[in-house]
């Protein structure tokens, strides 16, 4: 039972090596997308001189951090709406499976072959071209892994939540458009923490945003120490289980409403 | 013991009821209208280990929607589904693993993937022990030919070929009650055959119970002890085949393909219903009139091409079943 948990993830990572002109593209696409940002931070830290509390250089590793894992973070919510439209989730309910398990599974898979072979390569390349700074510490390193597979978790945890909409509404395309929108903004990936106002981020720490991709950058560039990091890594473990209970408790209902006609 | 049991089962879809035009389209828009489709009106039945029954109605009249109560896809809006001592429904993960089910028109296979690749992932998601799998691919490869495109992708089968491959995925981890929706829809006779020598080999010697819905009568015929007929969400008719065959009447069709341009003369005991230059149909009573008979008779008339014998479609069947049922009320 578990090797089938295993073997989906496998085989969803391999589906993506198939695509060599994909992976490529890939990686350029990054690439570009990360130095277009380190651009523009530089263009703002030029003209506003040493009045941030932050340097370039940090403002730089978390652009190359954050925006290149969020391209490999990208959860494919319409697959799963499409089944549910069209009535193909059949055949998931008809395997002696947890559904939520098995999409975490292929949402694994597809994140792993994302980051090893688009997400690493571009990072060496922006790594050589803008420089980066060193994690805080050495135990930093470790806890920055755990803290971004958390993130992971959150993003994916989120993703179910919008693609169970659709036992509801037939197009989820708004929802994930607000949704997609909000994590690019409020996660700290396109404008780090220390650039928002106080207002702004009264309403993000309250938020799962805050869960993403600050809470693995904040430990990496030492902005937190000590006891604050693991008051951070738990509000993530907690935000991860909240949205689960919600996203099953979506499932449950959701599948009393599903209706599957013809075929 | 019967291990699967309907009782008084309903399902009742709700769906927005569309409006015509824009002006309609707005008020859908503030105001949608819901119209309640009762797919399935208090349908009870059940079934013995180790039967085999043929489930069949015309299109639409809530087979599907039966199969899906019975396999837990939906939950029934009212009544009670218990098979296996599980509630399909709320027991799903314990209860699918003791099952297989195959629909016709929606492959289980992983479309990109090659048939062996979808067999080895079944056999991990069911757990199956390596004996088994094995024993069964011997069985699979010898009655159902997979051995010759168990590496093919899916989507590189025939519609035939396809069939055989979502059956034996259905089958691989020996489940005790299978449903099959529809296994023979759109196959030749010689694939129809095939499938269904396999499902009375996997009936008759693993006492696997099955259900399987069908438009062909021919699959009922040759394959179930016992029919259950529905049309509209209800029960019509729940027996034995032979009480199927004498309930749906014994008129019969000849139809008559000629090489010459023929017109055809009355023939006593039967009914000339159709008539052009090259086709004859005859409506007979298998009762009062001999098949071979009238045979000869139009043989040693006509200058003929061929001849069939035409059998009441489902349809007519139900039709037939239903104005008596309105009868006796």
């Amino acid at each position: 039972m578990k090797g089938a948990y295993i073997e989906i993830a496998r085989k969803t990572l391999l589906e993506g090596l198939a695509f060599r002109v994909n992976t490529l593209i890939g990686i350029l696409d990054t690439v570009i997308l990360i130095a277009v940002n380190v651009a523009i931070w530089k263009a703002v830290y030029a003209s506003t001189g040493t009045l941030q509390t932050v340097s370039l250089e940090d403002t730089i590793t978390n652009t190359l951090f954050a925006i290149g894992i969020s391209q490999a973070f990208w959860m494919d919510e319409y697959s799963i709406a499409h089944k549910i439209r069209t009535g193909a989730i059949t055949n998931d309910i008809l395997r002696p499976m947890h559904f939520g398990g098995m999409i975490l599974a292929a949402d694994i898979g597809r994140a792993g072959y994302r980051l090893l072979v688009e997400f690493l390569p571009a990072f060496a390349i922006c790594a050589l071209l803008f420089g980066l700074s060193a994690p805080a510490s050495a135990l930093a390193l470790p806890l920055f892994v755990l803290s971004m597979a958390m993130s992971f978790l959150v993003l994916h945890s989120i993703g179910l939540i919008m693609s169970y909409i659709s036992f509801w509404y037939f197009n989820i395309f708004s929802f994930v458009t607000i949704k997609n929108a909000a994590v690019l903004v409020l996660s700290g990936a396109y404008i780090p923490y220390w650039f928002m106002p106080d207002w702004m981020m009264a309403f993000v720490r309250a938020s799962p945003f805050q869960a993403i991709y600050s809470a693995p950058m904040s430990i990496w560039l030492g902005h937190v120490n000590g006891s604050s990091v693991l008051y951070g890594l738990a509000k993530q473990a907690l935000w991860i289980v909240a949205l689960q209970l919600c996203a099953q408790a979506l499932w449950v209902l959701g599948r009393r409403k599903l209706a599957v006609n013809g075929g | 013991m019967a291990i699967l049991e309907l009782t008084e089962a309903c399902k009742t879809y709700r769906i927005v009821q569309r409006q015509d035009g824009i002006s309609g389209a707005l008020k859908n828009l503030f105001v949608p209208r819901y119209r309640d489709i009762q797919a399935v009106k208090r349908i009870s039945f059940a079934i013995e280990a180790g039967e085999m029954v043929g489930f069949i109605g015309p299109n639409g009249a809530g087979k599907s929607t039966t199969i899906k109560l019975l396999t837990g896809v939906l939950v029934p809006t009212s009544g009670r589904v218990q098979v296996l001592g599980l509630s399909p429904f709320k027991d799903r993960k314990r209860y699918v693993g003791r099952i297989g089910v195959v629909f016709g028109q929606r492959t289980q296979l992983w479309w990109d993937l090659p048939v062996s690749d979808t067999f080895d992932l079944l056999r991990k998601i069911y757990g199956v022990p390596p004996q088994t799998y094995r024993r069964n691919l011997e069985l699979f490869d010898d009655i159902l030919g997979l051995a010759d495109f168990r590496h093919q992708l899916a989507r590189q089968l025939s519609l035939g070929q396809r069939m055989r491959a979502d059956i034996a995925a259905a089958l691989l981890h020996d489940p005790e009650l299978v449903f099959l929706d529809e296994p023979t829809i759109g196959l030749d006779i010689v694939a129809k055959d095939k499938i269904r020598g396999f499902m009375q080999h996997i009936n008759a010697e693993r006492g696997v119970t099955m259900l399987l819905t069908s438009h062909d009568m021919q699959d009922m015929e040759r394959t179930c002890q016992r029919v259950i007929v529905i049309d509209k969400g209800a029960l019509l008719y729940d027996g034995s085949v032979s009480g199927l065959a004498s309930l749906s009447g014994s008129r019969r069709s000849l139809i008559v393909d000629f090489n010459v341009h023929t017109r055809c003369e009355p023939i006593s005991g039967t009914e000339l219903i159709q008539e052009n230059a090259l086709r004859a149909r005859f409506s007979f009573d298998r009762g009062s009139m001999q098949v071979h008979e009238l045979v000869s008779q139009v043989a040693k008339k006509y200058d003929i091409a061929d001849m069939t014998i035409e059998e009441p479609s489902i349809e007519s069947v139900v039709k037939t079943i239903f104005s008596a049922q309105q009868a006796r009320l």
